[in-house]
């Protein structure tokens, strides 16, 4: 079964002064279980909006969207896709309810009426699983963008979701942060085989997913595997997008004669091309 | 520093804090009701040594506790002085203009001082010995019986459960944009005070503004964690009565007796200067000297 089916899928948003903005196109997409897709584009071409379409916070004018067969205009079931589907926002200060730690993890498994000895073993799963298992009775207001980051993840993880949707979830972060909230996704999609769709505009951040998605004036414009989107490096840029720091180097490169190997997109992929060819 | 997220709250894990924060409620109500039944010196003993061992127990230092004082020191000093000054019942020590000092004057004053400040300094005790989180796990569940006649006591907790989550990240948003508008040269601590009031405008409006925004990405937040999801929410921290909340009401029970025997049991005759318990000690005590 498809985790997530959309197709067609069409949304417009009145704006204050009366107009209309189309935020998404036609927009149609299948992703397997277990598969992680990073979304790509830039500000305004409609990644959030796909985003909220995927667990009924808004629902398209047109076209469906099913997760895991469930169609998210099915009212009667939008909880069952709501616990299916978990999603983490961009600023974690806007998305925690609760001043202590595992007050706050605890929030969804209590909105889904889950027996208390199971929601106390889902807090302790959720901390581990994001390394912040002794700041459990914590305040997260003194901690770092990057650890509230990660709690925010818990309190999703502790819905026991088999899709996470990350929107952004690294915009506000240092470097530091950033490569933590990333790290943590990495390995859930590994490790408990969760569904990860990765919203980001940091083409770094995209490198080595299973899939690339490229959203352009609420439209997907391609789909493909790394490798091969970092090819067409014409549509990257038409998208207004920046192409990874070590292949737009070795792109350079390149034009300048010098024999590199294959698509560079990772500093260490570079770094050896560049010793073979010194040595 | 201290977390703003928790109050007063002074954190040394005493028995006391430990205890329900639905008892601490309830004892805390209670001590505020009975106070007003002291009315002889001896009583205000009884509450004085009760507020020492409740001290003593939650190990916070006297310091702390006093500190609760110096918020109400101006209306203590003020109604002090009214009091003693405009009282006229009683036998008459001195007098001037309109003002009069007399004994049953000086008595009421000085009550009327020690039953605000023992009021003060015992309701404060729950604050310092219980977080604001917990004070609202606690009204959430005495309110629960009001569900039946369709009072949204689960959305009403989960408001203030999210207003105290924000008061630290409204304050120091409120921080920056002061330091962002003063960076323009906008100045805050000087001028007239309606200038003063009005530099305050470019400071609240962005907050607004930012307030909203948060609110809409959190209503967005709590859907997102299935909100709503069932009528039949559960809690992860279940709130208990144990032993200690029996031995902690046992304690305030006698209190409450002593105050209530001093205030109805020993009579003393209505022309004297002293109620209660003092009569007695005051007539021992005259007895034993002459
Ligand atoms: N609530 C709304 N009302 C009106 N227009 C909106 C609303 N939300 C989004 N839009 C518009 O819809 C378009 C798509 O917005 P969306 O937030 O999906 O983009 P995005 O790709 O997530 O952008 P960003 O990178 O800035 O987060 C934008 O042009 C935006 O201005
Ligand atoms: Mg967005």
């Amino acid at each position: 079964m498809k985790a997530i089916h959309i197709s067609g899928a069409t949304l417009e948003y009145k704006t204050q002064t009366g107009g209309i903005v189309r935020a998404l196109n036609n927009v149609s997409l299948d992703v397997e279980e277990g598969e992680f897709i990073a979304l790509l584009g830039h500000n305004g071409s409609g990644k959030s909006t796909l985003a909220k379409i995927l667990n009924g916070l808004l629902i398209p004018r047109l076209g469906e969207i099913e997760i895991f067969g469930v169609n998210t205009k099915d009212i009667s079931k939008i909880f069952e896709i709501r616990s299916n589907i978990g999603m983490v926002f961009q600023n974690p200060d806007n998305q925690m309810i609760a001043s202590i730690v595992e007050d706050d993890i605890a929030f969804g498994p209590e909105n889904l009426g889950i027996p208390r000895e199971e929601i106390i073993k889902r807090v302790d799963w959720a901390l581990e699983k994001v390394g912040m298992s002794e700041h459990r009775t914590s305040t997260p207001f003194k901690m770092s963008g990057g650890q509230k980051q990660r709690i925010a993840i818990a309190g999703i993880l502790a819905i026991k979701p088999r899709i996470i949707v990350f929107d952004e979830s690294t915009a506000m972060l240092d470097p530091q942060g950033r490569k933590e909230v990333l790290e943590v996704a990495k390995q859930l999609n590994k490790e408990e085989k969760i569904t990860i769709i990765w919203i980001t505009h940091y083409m770094d951040e995209a490198v080595d997913c299973d899939r690339i998605a490229i959203m352009n004036d609420a439209r997907i414009v391609a789909i493909d595997t790394p490798q091969n989107i970092f090819k067409r490096t014409e549509l990257i840029e038409s998208c207004g997008l920046d192409l990874p720091l070590p292949l737009s180097i070795s792109n350079s490169l390149k034009s300048q004669g010098i024999d590199l190997q294959g698509e560079i997109l990772t500093e260490n992929a570079l770094k050896e091309e560049v010793c073979k060819i010194l040595k | 520093m201290r977390d703003v997220a928790f109050g007063q709250y002074y954190p040394t894990g005493s028995p006391i804090h430990r205890l329900d924060p639905r008892a601490k409620l309830i004892f805390s109500l209670l001590f505020m009701i009975f106070i007003f039944f002291a009315k002889s010196y001896t009583a205000f003993l009884y509450v004085f040594i009760f507020l020492t061992i409740v001290t003593v127990v939650a190990k916070i230092p006297p310091k702390i506790v006093l500190k609760s004082l110096k918020l109400i020191l101006f209306l203590l000093i003020f109604t002090g002085l009214i009091n003693l000054f405009l009282y006229d019942e009683g036998r008459l020590l001195a007098s001037w203009w309109i003002f009069t000092i007399t004994d049953k004057g000086i008595d009421f004053t000085i009550k009327l001082a020690l039953r605000l400040a023992l009021l003060v300094i015992g309701t404060n005790m729950l604050s310092l010995t219980t977080t604001p989180m917990e004070l609202t796990d606690a009204i959430e569940s005495l309110l629960k019986p009001l569900k039946y006649i369709k009072v949204p006591v689960h959305d009403l907790a989960i408001t203030m459960s999210i207003a105290l989550r924000f008061i630290p990240t409204l304050m120091d948003e409120t921080d920056k944009i002061i330091a962002a508008q003063k960076a323009r040269g906008a100045a805050f601590d000087t001028g007239k005070v309606h200038e003063r009031v009005k530099s305050l405008v470019p400071v609240l409006i962005p907050l607004f503004v930012s307030s909203f925004r948060r609110a809409d990405e959190l209503a967005d937040a709590l859907d997102a964690r299935c909100y709503n999801a069932t009528k039949n929410r559960t809690k992860m921290k279940k709130l208990k009565f144990s032993y200690r909340d029996l031995i902690a009401f046992l304690i305030l029970a006698v209190l409450i007796v002593l105050i209530m025997l001093d205030c109805y049991l020993t009579k003393a005759p209505s022309d004297s200067l002293f109620f209660g318990t003092d009569y007695y000690i005051v007539n021992l005590f005259k007895s034993w000297i002459g």
